[in-house]
Formats: structure tokens, C-alpha cells, sequence
């Protein structure tokens, strides 16, 4: 009799093998999103934090959510294919550089906003988080959307949309347009020379 | 008669946009039924395998090419990648975008902060409101031409209650009660009949443009009852108003998305162009 117990109990170990071994994402893709937003926003409310402070710990949560790795992939686009994969990691590498030194002194900028988190739609392995940002000075919220992918389990951002207006999309045409008219070692130092004035001025 | 003569001009000048615009389309549309890679944007086009190669080599070559974008577009969860809009004059509009941005910077901002130093912030969100809901007609005929009903009957709404309750649209009960602000032009308007953007303009003070929105605010010009009551005079001075009330609340947003440009041109029309497009599929 016991034994008939383990046999059903394993039988159903079995039967729920392909699902445990599925690595489908946990939490879902607006809960991923909100968890990450609401640690950032509570490190911009921490008024012991000095703002490099703030920029460090908020960057960690972006390493965390972002796979730089898909960014890359697609500013490049096309050319993703067509270069070697060492000047793609180089390209990887510069890219988040970039990005980051962007928005390195943009948190200090944080004046209240509130974040209304809206619906979700998941078509594995992508999915959409969309959101609407109150803020005073815009006439209408600023609606986003953040696109993720399914990474090992685990939602990630590859892109973010404000107004409609694609990150990713943005500068793989800024990217292209330099590409037109010089090689992509150039572009790379262009890149690099962009990221080092932000340092610099941040 | 003044008026009249200032009607025909401003007709005229929508009637040659329009007509470029037809004949642009169409001359592209032929031209693209022997190559592809020509309704690919000017500076993507350099990107083509088409480009210098000969008859023969042609099919082939877009079919490789076409094959190539299908992979990205699987790669890209599936989706159409947008393409940028042709911009066959980009040296001049390199030019109309530095005299913009210097106007930004030595006109604009300077008068939007003494403006501001002038009007409390609350002020200046009220005057956003009232001009906008003396604009709400251009929304609504808009709304109606694109047969957006719902929108429309929101528009007229908002009108209705912005205007009584919230004192001449000074204040916005309306959004409060759930009725969003709409967004609606004719460049819009067009864009829903299938107009494309044509190619790219940047338009002195105005700003980044397209021949289709270009036509779309000449028309808009006449839609607006304003135009009609108003001295000529005191439109341009409520379109000056409306401009430097928005520079006052938004200064730094420009300065922002300058800076995290690589090339400020081709992103300040890149995000023209993607805007657009995301509100005419709204």
C-alpha cells in the first residue's frame, strides 16, 4: 500500500517534470517591472544617499533588468551578423558605457513623478510592460513601454518606448547613418569619444 | 479682403504640398516596383547590396537582401523594423535644424525663463490648458474626419466642461473625470488615409516637419475657428505665447535628448518620425 503511495507520488513527480523544468519566468512581466522601478524609485527618495550614491545603486538594479547583450544585437540590426564577434562584445561593451554615462546625473532630476503601471502582453518568448508617467510639466502622461525577453527564466529589458518612440530604434538609425559613411572601427571611436565627453560633463 | 488674400496664399501653399506629396508618392511607387531598396531612406538606401551593381545581379541581390531583413524581423520579436523617412534635402535641413536650435537656445529659452521668473508655474499649466481648449474644434473635426467617434464625443466633452467648470479651460476637470486630453491633427488625418510622410522638413521655429504634416497644419489653420475671429496678428501672437509658455514648463527636455544623441539631427528626426507614426495607429 505504501509503496502504491510512493509510485503515485513519483508518477506525479513525473508528470510535473516538463513543467518544473520549464524554465518559463516566475514573476510576471509587470510584476519584473514594478519591483524594479519601485527599488529605484526608492533609492531616489532616500534623502541619506549623496546623488553618486544614488547613481551607483540605480545602476545596479539596471545591470540587474537590462541584457545589454540583446540591446546590442539590435542597435546594430543587420550588422550584428556581419561583423566579428569580438567587434560585436567591443560594440556590447561601449554601448552600455555609453547608455550609462547618459543618464548618470538625469536622476538628480527626479522631481515626484508618479509611475501608473499598466497592462502586460506576453508572447514568449517576449513580452510588453506598458506604463504612463504623471508628471506636471507634460500636458498628458508620457505613456512608455518596456519590451522584455525570456532570458533563462528571467525577464529582461531590451528596450524601452516613450511616446512610441523606440530607444533602440533611435539610435540604430544614428548608428546606420555613421555606418553609411565610415567603417565600424571608426564608429566605435566615435562612440567611445561620445561616452568619454558625457563623463566628463556628468 | 486682406483676409481673402491671406486665404489663397495659405491655400495655395497647402494645394503645392499636397500636390508634391502625390507626385512624390507616386514617382516613388513606380520606381519602388523595379527596386526595393529605393523606398528604403536616403542613407539607408548606401546600405542596399543594390547599389552600382547590374540588371542581372538585381533580383538576386534584393532577394537576398529582402531575406536578410525578413531574419531581423523574426529576430525582432516578429515586428515590421521601422525605417527612418527619405530625407533628400538633409543638407539644407542640417542648416534649418542648427538655425532652430540657436533660436531654442538664444531666443526661446532665455524668453521662456524671464517668463517664468514672471508666472508661477500653476499660472503657466493653466495657460497651457486655455489655449489648448480653444484648440479642442481642430481636435474635433479631426476626430470626425478620421471617424473616430469616441474621441470626438470626448473632445466635445472636455470642450463642454473645461470650459464652464474649469474656467474658460484654465483648469482641467475634465482629465480628472477620466476624459484624456486628444491628440489629434491633420497631419494625423492624412496619415490615417495612407498619406506617408513624403520626405522630411525641418520648418524654421516650427520645428521638425514632413511634407504630409506640413499640409496637415495648413489645413488645421483652417479648421480652427480662431482664424476666423482673430486678427492675424493676435494668432501669431497666441502661436508665440503657446510656444514660450511650453519652453518655460519643459526647458531641459530638449537639452537631454540633444546630449544623449550621437547625432542629434538624424535622432531629433528619427523620434519625429516614430511619434508620428505611433499616433496615427492610435
Amino acid at each position: 500500500m505504501k509503496t502504491g503511495k510512493i509510485f503515485t507520488l513519483l508518477f506525479l513527480v513525473c508528470l510535473a517534470l516538463p513543467f518544473l523544468v520549464w524554465g518559463g519566468p516566475k514573476v510576471s512581466p509587470v510584476d519584473q517591472v514594478k519591483s524594479e522601478i519601485e527599488q529605484g524609485l526608492a533609492i531616489l527618495k532616500n534623502p541619506k544617499l549623496k546623488p553618486h550614491e544614488k547613481t551607483e545603486e540605480i545602476f545596479k538594479i539596471v545591470d540587474k533588468s537590462v541584457d545589454w547583450h540583446e540591446v546590442a544585437k539590435r542597435v546594430l540590426g543587420i550588422r550584428w551578423r556581419r561583423v566579428a564577434p569580438e567587434q560585436r562584445e567591443k560594440f556590447t561593451v561601449l554601448f552600455k558605457e555609453f547608455v550609462k554615462a547618459n543618464y548618470a546625473n538625469s536622476f538628480e532630476k527626479y522631481s515626484g513623478e508618479k509611475v501608473e503601471y499598466g497592462k502586460q502582453e506576453i508572447d514568449e518568448p517576449y513580452s510588453r510592460v506598458f506604463l504612463k508617467i504623471h508628471s506636471k510639466i507634460y500636458e498628458k502622461p508620457i505613456s512608455m513601454e518596456c519590451r522584455l525577453i525570456d532570458k533563462e527564466g528571467e525577464w529582461m529589458i531590451y528596450d524601452i518606448l516613450t511616446e512610441g518612440v523606440s530607444m533602440v530604434n533611435n539610435y540604430r538609425v544614428q548608428i546606420n547613418n555613421i555606418l553609411v559613411n565610415s567603417s565600424f572601427d571608426k564608429m566605435l571611436e566615435t562612440l567611445r569619444k561620445k561616452a568619454e565627453k558625457l563623463k566628463k560633463t556628468a | 479682403m486682406k483676409r481673402l488674400a491671406q486665404s489663397i496664399l495659405v491655400l495655395g501653399l497647402g494645394c503645392f504640398l499636397s500636390s508634391v506629396a502625390l507626385a512624390e508618392g507616386s514617382s516613388r511607387l513606380l520606381l519602388a516596383s523595379a527596386d526595393p531598396a529605393f523606398l528604403l531612406p536616403k542613407d539607408q538606401q548606401e546600405m542596399s547590396p543594390c547599389k552600382d551593381k547590374t540588371d542581372a545581379h538585381r533580383i538576386e541581390l534584393v532577394q537576398r537582401w529582402e531575406e536578410e531583413e525578413k531574419a531581423q524581423e523574426a529576430e525582432n520579436q516578429g515586428k515590421t523594423i521601422q525605417r527612418t523617412m527619405p530625407d533628400p534635402f538633409q543638407p539644407l535641413n542640417r542648416g534649418l535644424f542648427w538655425v532652430n536650435d540657436r533660436l531654442y537656445f538664444d531666443a526661446f529659452k532665455p524668453l521662456a525663463r524671464v517668463y517664468g521668473l514672471i508666472l508661477p508655474k500653476d499660472v503657466r499649466i493653466g495657460m497651457r490648458h486655455a489655449i489648448s481648449n480653444l484648440h479642442a474644434p481642430i481636435q474635433f473635426f479631426n476626430s470626425i474626419l478620421q471617424l473616430k467617434m469616441k474621441k470626438a464625443g470626448t473632445v466635445l466633452c472636455r470642450f463642454a466642461i473645461n470650459s464652464t467648470v474649469g474656467i474658460a479651460g484654465f483648469l482641467d476637470p475634465a482629465t480628472r473625470m477620466g476624459l484624456e486630453k486628444v491628440n489629434e491633427d491633420a497631419g494625423q488625418t492624412l496619415g490615417v488615409y495612407g498619406l506617408k510622410e513624403v520626405f522630411y522638413l525641418d520648418i524654421p521655429i516650427l520645428g521638425p516637419s514632413c511634407v504630409r504634416d506640413t499640409s496637415g497644419k495648413v489645413a488645421d489653420t483652417f479648421m480652427d475657428p480662431l482664424y476666423y475671429l482673430l486678427n492675424t496678428w493676435f494668432y501669431v501672437g497666441l502661436y508665440a505665447l503657446d510656444k514660450v509658455n511650453e519652453v518655460s514648463l519643459t526647458i531641459g527636455t530638449y537639452e537631454d535628448f540633444k546630449r544623449s544623441a550621437i547625432d542629434p539631427y538624424i535622432a531629433v528626426r528619427n523620434a519625429y518620425y516614430q511619434y508620428r507614426r505611433q499616433l496615427i495607429q492610435k
